[in-house]
Formats: structure tokens, C-alpha cells, sequence
């Protein structure tokens, strides 16, 4: 005869979830149940819709309670237990009817895919949970945690076996951003398993699951001792292992204890040689820790791991474009150029969406000085046949001020599908940049009062007639700017173009960035002196501040001597590594050595864990050497060692 | 009633050390026996402020009979003898209720500390044959080296205080000693070649000569012949012996030599800590941490065995921050070298690696927050040590507060004056400088350098004339004169821009070298960027090196080694720091 099987969900306002839920499991469970706790929308109404047998709990803060009431109500010989934000993969019901037909099994291991919601795109992360049981009245749930009941089973029937079926898939979407749960769900969760931490102290399973309940709460520290000590007293064997030292890693680190976390990583790699895991984040904390050699050779064994078990629960890009990402920044931190393009290149080719690696290669091309050479380069490299990928490259140009390549890029992508109205200001702020101001005006022209970017259009425009001279239009749209109300900062800044007498303006951080946009945009069109003014309007002791991000604007197009001013007046104010850094590179590129040398190493005074600011003075000291070397030989021809000892000196 | 004590001593030429070592002694002592050799110094007139009882005894080449004469003419029941390099660390009244502790005991036998170093503390513990009943049963024997003979050793009993202390000698004047010793004892053993005594002095005198392979064969006769009832001298020949061949690179052989003394003399920590050293040497760190451990735990041994002072604690410690920090266990090797600090602050060797340690892991400002929380900073020697780590690694203004916050003045005075007007110098704070080193007086022994310091502040001020002036009396002084003219022209290249090219050599003096010193002192010079008075520094190098050129191609070749120095060593740093070095990592 065959077995029948019970599905069981508890729910609460999950109206949208649990249609997704129940149409995934049609035809593959023999009954439904679902224990509403106190649901105010459709929930009960659409569980009916698909037969479910539907119950109400009147909510006691306790999870299992409500889950063995689903249990109580179940006639099916195995329970399949689901959450409502999750579904069972399609061509499961086939698994589900061999897996339940097999004797020697009381519970099954299957296959979870969280889906991960960051940085912009969507990442899976495989796991195992324990979500197959047969129906016995002795098999009850326990505590905040699903997996508990695995632990309860074993209590019951010492002799239950366990089985690993990865081929039964759930698909859980409780991690994408917009589902995440309120915090107080999870202090809920904490005070639970706390008082059963009470009754059952020796409980290291459960323990494990106090400390990942810890670390999601954000209280690192305590997740790391908890963890520790289940770790301490679980058997390694255990299915949960892996990820256990996995979470005892993570929460050392998140702790601001890297060497503990690095203990962690490699007693874990011990045990778990092929943990790819464990390699990356090794890598991660030897970086914290500024061992850069053996977080290369650590992020590169990662890159290097095999597929991972899902009792790993891998996350996303380990092995992949997150470890090339951090491999190529590695490159970078010590100049080598090449090879930081070559890693970079590697993460996205792993993950095309993975912007931050696009971002570093375009800043490494140096599109604002080289716009043809790092077109070239990219078009070599990537594959440009959809729009989302040109869009996202014209993006990327624009905000880095290579105005004449981002409007390449907006072009293509508009030739395929129309502009955002956003993406179409960039557009015509691109076009203003290349003189082409009737064709900008057109575009700015579209942007009616009911839109949001309106204001932003008109100030657009102003600066198109302000940059042809045509003071009276200037005049106008300022005019008709302030009209509509503009913040304080901005309207100090509009009263720039209009006014050339004023002195001493104070900005807030707002109108600060808004005028460092417009100084980066007259930088790029070579109005220097345009650009000069402007900051010259400043309130000096502001302009102090922000000369350090002037300097940089400066140098990004090329007016070193220019951005080494602004530098010296940044240092009257502040000591900081990267302004005496930049100051050394301006020297240095002009040949001044002992200032540079003098640059670079209050740069390293100040601080001392950049390796390039050791690695450039190295460069110059060769490069000194040299000098010196040939100097003498031009002095000293008959002496044979200066020319011995220049052919031996390294070129840099 | 209590027993009467003579001190006798032989005495020639020690007019420096006599008086110490009898202020040390004479209120426990009834009587003062003083026996002169031929002294040529005021010795005597000394001597006779604390008795009259000194007799002349012209010298014959042989100790022993010099000392019997003193024996000779002492009254006391009781003798106690004494050298006058030496002083007694004793407590009123310590010394005459030890020779009243029992009736069966006849001599004792005292502990005498031997220096090793004259700053750090460490001494090697002797128990030596000192006190002992004037019943005419006890006399020297032996040339050199003399020693008591003991007629019945079961009377000879053990006190742990009061203790001689062995006054260091000057270099000069130990060498002079140990030239002296080997003829006497060479001519001794021939004619006494078995004797293992002087077996085990002369492979002594030879290892502490800095010749193993001479040392070797009479060390390992003396420790091999040697019985335990002479452990008092087995037990130091078997550490010698140790070191003897760890210096000769025969570590495995040493290696055999500790597991096989480990079993029969379990309590002496030196062995542990000598086994320790050779794992060391063998790059075989865990092990050498093994016997390090070993060491602490067994603690100071029983007193017949001659211990190292300090192998037993910081000297262990010290070696085990060492051993930890190869096999990268960073946090333990910090504890380490504190607890060494701790044990003994005089033995300064661990601040250089906490220092490095530090340094990397916590930045210079920390590090030196750091030393100021432990307090090490109040300890003058220490405060100099750091200060010059903080100085070469570039940190000049942090060289500077490590001394400003030292306050413990006294003998090191000048010193920490000198020191901290060339660190303010070198971090731009040159009027602060000036004052320090205005404070130094014309006799003190680093009047020259901070001279020729105040000359480069003058220099660097742009105050030209001044140093001028200081730059000509350098020149006028013989053995400063070379520096002088390195300044002198300095002075006008800065002022006028002017170079002239100088000769090689002034009176045999080479010119290299004083302009080399002051360009590697340059580069540990950065002056502070938010003092501007600090322009004329890097014209100041700018001049060194232009002046190198001018010399000579060695001049030029000087000046790229300079440079090559420089990068590999930020290539060593950041090899260190970062654990890849280059720019391929």
C-alpha cells in the first residue's frame, strides 16, 4: 500500500507566500494542513482554495506549540514541513513518493537553496535541513528551531536512522531583502531557546543553534563563546559541523577578533580540508591582519575548491568572483596593475553583475586621461550585447567623469530600449560636456514641474547657458530656479553663476558636493580658471577642508601642479597618509625625489599598513640609484664598476 | 659569647676597589688581616684607614703562599678572606651568627655572584670555600686559582647568605688577568697534568678567550674525570663544556651530552636551559620551548650546582618569547618578553623584539603609549634603548617623549641630556634641542657629540654664523676635525649653494666616513610637518650627498650602496609586516 503524506505549515498573514507554497507541492503530498496563528488577511481563505485542512492557534509565543498542532492534526504516515516563504522545486513529488517508500528511514536531510538578496543581485546558498519525518505521536517539535525535532526523534528511537536526499529541493526566499524579518522576531527566537538552554544545559545542538540565533541578533561576542562551546562538546561528524565552525568564524570576525576567527578557520580547515568556506574567510582575516602573502595563497585555495556538499552551505562567490574580487584588490594594494586587471577580469567572468569589480577596472584604466585605451580594453574583454550590461558600463563612466564614454555607452543602450528619466539627465549632462548643448537642452527641455528631476534639469540647463556666456538665460533660470523653493545650499551655489563678486560662502555638505560635481565637470571641459573661481568663492577655512577631494578632482584630469597646491593647504590642517601619498606622487612624477621621499614617509608615519606607500619609495630609491649610477659614469668613464652596477640595477 | 672573625686579604695595586670592599665588610669583622705584594698605588694608605694590621710579602709567582702568610698572622677563631675586587652583601650581624649556627661545622661554603655583563644583571652563581675555623687545619694550595683544602668534608656545611659580590672588571684589565692566568696555570699542569682542577681553569680561561677548540679537550677531561663529590666544579665544567661545543657547532653532540645529564642531575635548571639553546640554534623551536619550560619549572637549583642566574626565569622567558615568535604565535610572545621585562629590568634585551613586534602590529604611537602604561619608560636604561628603536625606525619626535617622560636622573644625566637634544634636533624641535644640549657640561664624555649636534641645529635653524663657530672648533680639535670640515662646508652650500671638492683625506683622517654617519643619522630624521622650520633638511642631505659625489668615485660608489641599503631594507620591512616583499607578491 502506499504511504500518504501530510503536509504541514503553520502560518501568519502570509496571503502572497503561501499561494506560492501550496501551488508548489499540488499533486506531491495527500493532505495539507495549515494552523493559522492569528492571521488578518486571505491566508485561511486561499489554504482552502487548495483543500488545505486549516486550523487556528491562538498564539502563546511558542513555535513549536503551534507546529505540533499541525503535527496533532496530521494522518498522513511522513510529515513534509514546510515554511510558507518557501516552496518544494519543481519535479520533487516523484523524490518525495521513492524517499517515503524506503523502511529503514524515520527522517531525511534534504536540500535547502536559500536565496540571498545584497549588494544588488540575487545569490543562492545551498544547506541541509531536516524537513521529512515519519508521523509518530512521540515525534513532536520542540523549542524555536525547526531542526530541534531531528535531536527529539533520536530521544524517542535511539535506533532512527537518518538519510541524506539532496535531491529533494526546497526553495526558501525568507532572505531576500525585502523579506527579512523584523528584529523582533529573532529576540523572540533568542528568549525562547534561552529558557530551554535552562532546562537543558548540556543540549550542544541546541546550544549551536542559540549561538547562530546570537549571531543574527548581532551579538557577536557571545555567539562566538556559545559556538565555542558547542563546537567543544559536539561530535565533528555531525551534519551541522561545517557550518558551526563556519559561524564561529564569522562571529569572531564580526567581533573584531581576527586572530581568534583565524584560529577558527584553520582548526576548521583541518577537519574540513576541501571547506572553500573556510579558505575565504582565512584569506579575509590574514588581509584584516595584513598578511597579504598568505591571503593570496588562502583566497586562491578557495578559488580552487572542488563543489561544494550542501551540508557546506557554501555561500555564493566563494570560490568564485568574491575570492578573484579580493585576490585583485590584493594586486592593486601592491601595484601590480596587470595582475589585479587579470583577477578582476576573472570575478566578471564568474558574475558579470558583480559592479564593484567593473567599477575598479574602469578606475584602473583611467578613463578621464586614456578614454580610448580603456574603451578598447573593456570592449576586448566583455561581451556588450544587452542593454543592462552597456547601461551599467555608461553608468560606471559617468560617475567617474569620462563623460565622452559614458554618452557612447547611454547611446547604445538607448538604441535598444529608452532611457530612464534618470538615465536620460545623464545623458544630456553628458551631452553638456562635449559642447553639444542644443542637443542637451533638447532633453532638459522634456522634464516637466511634475517630475521629480525637474529642478536638476533646469540647474542643467542654467550651467549649458552659462557655460556659452549667455548671461541673460542665466539670469532667468536662476531666477526661476529659486522660484521653486530651493534649499539653502543649493541656491548659495545657483547664486554662483549668477553673481561674480561673492566671497567667503560658507556650504554645507550638500552644497559642498554639488559644487565638487560642478568643479569635476568644468575640470574635465579644461575650464580651469572657471573651476578656480568657483573655489576662490569659498570660504577659506572650507575650502581647507575640502581640499584634500579638490586636490583629487585636480589630479584625476591632470592639473598636478594644481592639485599639489591644494594638497600643501590640505596638510596646514590635517596630518593624513593619502594627502602627503599624492603630494609624494607629484613630486615624484616631476622628478623631485628628497620631497617625495620626505611625502612618502610621513605618509607611512601616519599610516603604516599601506604597502604601497613602502613599495613607491622602494621605486624611487632604485630609480635615484640609477641616477646616480649614471651620473658617475658619465663623470668616472674608466671606472668599470659604475657601469657593471647599472646593468645589474633593476629598471622601474 | 660570640666567635671572633679576621678577614684576610692579599691585595696588589686595587686602590680603585679596596675601599669598597672593605666598607662592605668591616663592621662584621674583628680583625683585618691586609697583606700588600708590591703595591705601586695608595692601596696601602687606603687599607690603613681600616687597620694596622698590614704586612708586606714580596711576590713569588704562587697565590697560595701569599694567602697562608695572611692566614698566618690572623688572631679570629674564625677567617674569613675576601679579594678585593670583591664585596660581602651582608646583613649586621649575619656573618657572626652563622659561625655560631653549630658546633660540628667547620668552614662554609659561600655563594659569589660573577657578573657576566656589567649592565644587565646576569651573573653566574659559584658556591666557593670562604669562611672557615683558624685551627690551623685549613690552607691554600695550588699557584693559581689557589684553593682551601679541606681535610674532613664532612664539616663543611652550606650557607645561602651572606653573598660575595664579584665586581666586574674593565675589559682591558680582564684581559690583562686571563693572560696572566694561562701562564701560571699552563706552567702548573705540566707540572701537575692530572690534576682536574686545573684541567677544568685552563679550558675556562680558553672558552672565555673566545677559543673552544683549545678549551675543549681540558673541559671535557675535567667534567669526564671529575666526581660528584666535586660537584661544586662538575657541574660548571659540564655547562662549559656545553657551550664550548655549541660554539663549535658540535650541537647534536651537546644535544647528547644535556639528555644524558638531564637523567642523572634532574634538579639543574642550567641544563634544561643550555638544551633549550642548542634546539634553538637547531631551528628545532617546539623542542627548544620544551626545555625552556622545562627550565622555569625547575626553578633555582639546590646550591651546589653553579647556576646562570636567570635561566631559570627571564633568561628562559626571554628565549621563549624568542621560539614562540618563529612559530608565529604572536599573542604568547608578547606575554614573554614582558614577563622577561618584569623579572629583571636591567636585562634589556626583550624590549628590541617587543619593541619590532609592536611597532608592526600596533603602529609607533601605540607602541609608545604602550611602554609608557608598563611603566618601562621610568627605567633610564630602558628609556634610552626604546628611544634609539624609536629613533632608527624614523621616529625622532617619539624617540624625544620616551626620554622627556623619563624622570629618573642621576649618573645617566648627560646622557639623556645628549640623547634628547639630537632626537628634538632630528624632529624639527631645534630650539628645545639646543637647550638640552647647552646643559651638557665641557667634561662630560659626550661633550664632542653634542657639539657637533649643535652645530647641524644651528645649521638647520639657518643661524649660519653660529655654527660656524662651532663647526671651526670642532676643526680645531685633532680628533674632530674631519667633521668640522664636513660642516664648514655644509654651512656654505646651504648659505650660497656653493660645492667645493674636498680631498679625500685631511692628516690621515679619511673624510667618508664623518660625511657617511651624518647621512645615515639623516635618514632617521623627519622632522615634524606641522613645524616649518625644518626646510633645511632636506638641503641638508641634499648637501651631504652632493659632497659624497665630489669626493671620489668611492664617494659615488658609497653613495649608491646608500641607496641600495635603503630599499632593500623597506623590502625586508615590508616583507616583515606584510608577509610578501616587492612588487610581485
Amino acid at each position: 500500500m502506499e504511504t500518504r503524506i501530510s503536509l504541514c505549515i503553520i502560518a501568519k498573514n502570509e496571503a502572497e507566500n503561501l499561494r506560492r507554497c501550496l501551488t508548489s507541492v499540488a499533486g506531491a503530498v495527500d493532505e495539507i494542513i495549515v494552523v493559522d496563528t492569528g492571521s488578518t488577511d486571505n491566508t485561511c481563505e486561499i489554504a482552502r482554495e487548495f483543500g488545505a485542512k486549516v486550523y487556528t492557534f491562538l498564539w502563546n509565543g511558542s513555535f513549536a506549540d503551534a507546529r505540533n498542532v499541525s503535527l496533532d492534526q496530521a494522518t498522513g504516515d511522513w510529515i513534509l514541513y514546510l515554511d510558507c516563504d518557501e516552496e518544494l522545486a519543481a519535479g520533487c513529488a516523484e523524490i518525495l513518493r521513492r524517499l517515503t517508500s524506503i523502511d529503514d528511514v524515520e527522517g531525511y536531510l534534504v536540500k535547502i537553496i536559500n536565496y540571498l538578496g545584497n549588494e544588488g543581485w540575487v545569490e543562492t546558498c545551498p544547506d541541509l535541513v531536516f524537513r521529512l519525518f515519519r508521523n509518530r505521536p512521540e515525534y513532536r517539535f520542540r523549542g524555536a528551531i525547526h531542526e530541534q525535532i531531528a535531536d527529539v526523534i533520536l530521544e524517542k528511537n535511539s535506533k532512527a536512522s537518518y538519510r541524506l536526499a539532496e535531491d529533494l529541493v526546497i526553495l526558501h526566499y525568507g532572505y531576500l531583502d525585502k523579506q527579512i524579518k523584523e528584529k523582533d522576531k529573532k529576540n523572540r527566537n533568542l528568549n525562547l531557546i534561552e529558557k530551554e538552554l535552562q532546562e537543558r544545559p548540556q543540549d550542544f545542538l541546541l546550544r549551536y543553534h542559540y549561538g547562530v540565533e546570537l549571531f543574527r541578533a548581532e551579538r557577536y561576542t557571545e555567539a562566538a563563546f556559545q559556538l565555542t562551546q558547542a563546537a567543544n562538546n559536539l561530535d565533528p561528524n555531525t551534519v551541522y559541523f561545517p557550518k558551526l565552525i563556519r559561524y564561529i568564524v564569522l562571529a569572531h570576525q564580526s567581533a573584531l577578533e581576527p586572530e581568534k576567527a583565524l584560529q577558527a578557520a584553520l582548526l576548521g580547515l583541518k577537519l574540513f580540508p576541501n571547506y572553500a568556506d573556510l579558505y575565504y574567510y582565512a584569506g579575509l582575516l590574514y588581509l584584516d591582519l595584513k598578511k597579504y602573502k598568505l591571503a593570496q595563497e588562502y583566497l586562491l585555495k578557495a578559488a580552487s575548491m572542488p563543489e561544494q556538499p550542501a551540508q557546506y552551505a557554501s555561500f555564493g562567490g566563494v570560490r568564485g568572483f568574491r575570492a578573484y574580487y579580493h585576490l585583485a584588490k590584493i594586486a592593486e594594494t601592491f601595484l601590480d596593475y596587470e595582475e589585479s586587471l587579470k583577477f578582476y577580469i576573472t570575478s566578471l567572468r564568474d558574475n558579470p553583475y558583480f559592479k564593484p569589480a567593473l567599477e575598479r577596472i574602469v578606475q584602473i584604466l583611467n578613463p578621464r586621461l586614456n578614454p580610448e585605451y580603456s574603451k578598447v580594453s573593456l570592449e576586448k574583454v566583455f561581451d556588450f550585447s544587452n542593454a543592462r550590461a552597456i547601461l551599467v558600463m555608461g553608468e560606471i563612466y559617468f560617475h567617474q567623469g569620462a563623460y565622452g564614454l559614458a554618452l557612447d555607452y547611454l547611446l547604445r543602450a538607448e538604441r535598444m530600449e529608452p532611457l530612464s528619466p534618470e538615465t536620460l539627465l545623464w545623458k544630456a549632462i553628458c551631452l553638456a560636456q562635449e559642447r553639444r548643448y542644443l542637443e542637451a537642452l533638447r532633453i532638459l527641455d522634456t522634464y516637466t514641474p511634475e517630475s521629480h528631476l525637474y529642478p536638476l534639469a533646469k540647474f542643467n540647463k542654467l550651467i549649458c547657458f552659462w557655460l556659452q556666456n549667455s548671461k541673460r538665460k542665466v539670469l532667468s533660470l536662476a531666477a526661476e530656479l529659486s522660484a521653486l523653493g530651493l534649499a539653502e545650499d543649493t541656491q548659495k551655489v545657483v547664486n554662483l553663476f549668477t553673481n561674480t563678486n561673492l566671497s567667503a560662502i560658507t556650504l554645507g555638505s550638500d552644497g559642498m558636493a554639488l559644487l565638487l560635481d560642478i568643479v569635476k565637470r568644468l575640470l574635465a571641459l579644461k575650464e580651469t580658471e572657471k573651476a578656480q573661481h568657483f573655489l576662490k568663492c569659498l570660504n577659506p577655512s572650507i575650502r581647507t577642508l575640502h581640499s584634500k577631494s579638490i586636490a583629487q578632482l585636480f589630479y584625476d584630469y591632470g592639473y598636478e601642479e594644481e592639485a599639489a597646491l591644494y594638497l600643501k593647504e590640505y596638510l596646514t590642517i590635517r596630518q593624513d597618509g593619502e594627502a602627503h601619498f599624492l603630494l609624494a606622487e607629484i613630486y615624484h612624477e616631476r622628478g623631485k625625489f628628497l620631497e617625495a621621499e620626505e611625502h612618502y614617509r610621513y605618509a607611512q608615519e601616519i599610516d603604516p599598513d599601506q604597502p604601497r606607500y613602502y613599495l613607491r619609495l622602494i621605486q624611487l630609491y632604485e630609480k635615484k640609484r640609477r641616477m646616480i649610477l649614471e651620473e658617475a659614469l658619465l663623470k668616472y668613464p674608466e671606472v668599470d664598476v659604475f657601469e657593471k652596477l647599472l646593468e645589474e640595477a633593476p629598471v622601474t | 659569647m660570640k666567635s671572633t672573625i679576621t678577614l684576610t686579604m692579599i691585595v696588589r695595586n686595587e686602590a680603585a676597589n679596596i675601599e669598597n670592599c672593605l666598607n662592605s665588610v668591616y663592621k662584621q669583622v674583628d680583625e683585618i688581616v691586609i697583606v700588600d705584594t708590591g703595591s705601586t698605588d695608595n692601596t696601602v694608605e687606603i687599607a690603613r684607614s681600616f687597620t694596622d694590621k698590614i704586612y708586606f710579602y714580596p711576590w713569588q709567582g704562587d697565590f697560595s703562599a701569599a694567602r697562608n702568610f695572611a692566614l698566618d698572622k690572623a688572631k679570629g677563631e674564625w677567617i674569613i678572606y675576601l679579594d678585593a675586587d670583591e664585596e660581602l652583601l651582608c646583613a649586621s650581624d649575619e656573618l657572626k651568627s652563622l659561625v655560631s649556627r653549630d658546633q660540628e661545622t667547620e668552614a662554609y661554603l659561600l655563594p659569589i655572584n660573577n657578573p657576566t655583563t656589567d649592565f644587565t644583571g646576569v651573573y653566574n652563581r659559584f658556591f666557593v670555600l670562604r669562611l672557615f675555623k683558624n685551627n690551623g687545619s685549613y690552607r691554600f694550595g695550588g699557584k693559581i686559582h689557589e684553593q682551601v683544602i679541606v681535610p674532613q668534608k664532612s664539616v663543611v656545611g652550606i650557607a645561602e647568605s651572606p653573598v660575595i659580590n664579584h665586581k666586574l672588571l674593565p675589559a682591558k684589565e680582564r684581559n690583562r688577568k686571563r693572560g696572566r692566568n694561562l701562564a701560571l696555570l699552563k706552567q702548573a699542569l705540566a707540572e701537575d697534568p692530572h690534576n682536574n682542577f686545573l684541567q677544568y681553569y685552563l679550558g675556562v680561561e680558553w672558552l672565555t678567550l673566545g677559543k673552544p677548540a683549545q678549551a675543549l679537550p681540558y673541559l671535557k677531561s675535567a667534567y669526564h674525570n671529575l666526581t660528584d663529590e666535586y660537584l661544586l666544579f662538575r657541574g660548571p665544567a659540564l655547562r662549559y663544556l656545553l657551550v664550548c661545543l655549541q660554539s663549535l657547532g658540535r650541537l647534536d653532540e651537546a644535544i647528547c651530552l644535556c639528555l644524558e645529564a638531564d637523567l642523572k642531575y634532574p634538579e639543574y635548571t642550567d641544563i634544561y636551559y643550555l638544551a633549550g639553546h642548542l634546539f634553538e640554534e637547531k631551528e628545532e623551536y617546539s623542542l627548544a620551548i620544551k626545555w625552556f619550560t622545562q627550565a622555569v619549572k625547575c626553578g633555582t637549583p639546590p646550591p651546589l650546582y653553579s647556576h646562570l642566574a636567570g635561566t631559570e626565569s627571564f633568561l628562559a622567558y626571554y628565549h621563549l618569547g624568542f621560539c614562540l615568535e618563529r612559530l608565529g604565535e604572536t599573542e604568547k610572545t608578547m606575554d614573554y618578553y614582558v614577563m622577561a621585562l618584569e623579572a629583571n629590568r636591567k636585562y634589556i634585551y626583550p624590549i628590541y623584539n617587543l619593541f619590532v613586534l609592536l611597532l608592526n602590529k600596533y603602529g609607533a604611537h601605540r607602541t609608545l603609549a604602550y611602554f609608557q602604561e608598563q611603566k618601562y619608560l621610568n627605567n633610564v636604561e630602558l628609556a634610552l634603548a626604546v628611544a634609539h628603536l624609536f629613533f632608527q625606525a624614523g621616529y625622532g619626535d617619539l624617540a624625544r617623549e620616551c626620554l622627556e617622560s623619563c624622570n629618573i636622573r642621576g649618573n645617566k644625566d648627560e646622557e639623556v641630556k645628549f640623547h634628547l637634544g639630537k632626537y628634538s634636533i632630528s624632529s624639527g624641535r631645534l630650539l628645545s634641542g639646543l637647550q638640552n644640549l647647552s646643559e651638557i657640561s665641557t667634561t662630560s664624555t659626550f661633550y664632542t657629540q653634542a657639539q657637533l649636534q649643535r652645530t647641524i641645529a644651528f645649521l638647520l635653524e639657518g643661524s649660519f654664523p653660529e655654527a660656524r663657530i662651532l663647526a671651526l672648533e670642532l676643526w680645531k680639535n685633532h680628533q674632530t676635525r674631519c667633521h668640522g670640515y664636513v660642516l664648514l662646508n655644509l654651512i656654505r652650500f646651504l648659505e650660497r649653494d656653493e660645492m667645493i671638492t674636498p680631498p679625500q683625506e685631511i692628516r690621515g683622517m679619511d673624510v667618508l666616513k664623518p660625511v657617511l654617519e651624518l647621512l645615515s643619522e639623516s635618514d632617521c630624521c623627519l622632522p615634524d610637518p606641522r613645524l616649518r622650520q625644518c626646510l633645511h633638511y632636506w638641503k641638508l642631505r641634499q648637501g651631504l650627498e652632493t659632497f659624497l659625489k665630489n669626493i671620489s668615485p668611492e664617494g659615488y660608489l658609497h653613495l649608491v650602496e646608500h641607496y641600495q641599503e635603503k630599499s632593500s631594507d623597506l623590502r625586508t620591512l615590508i616583507e616583515y609586516k606584510f608577509g610578501c616583499g616587492g612588487t610581485k607578491i
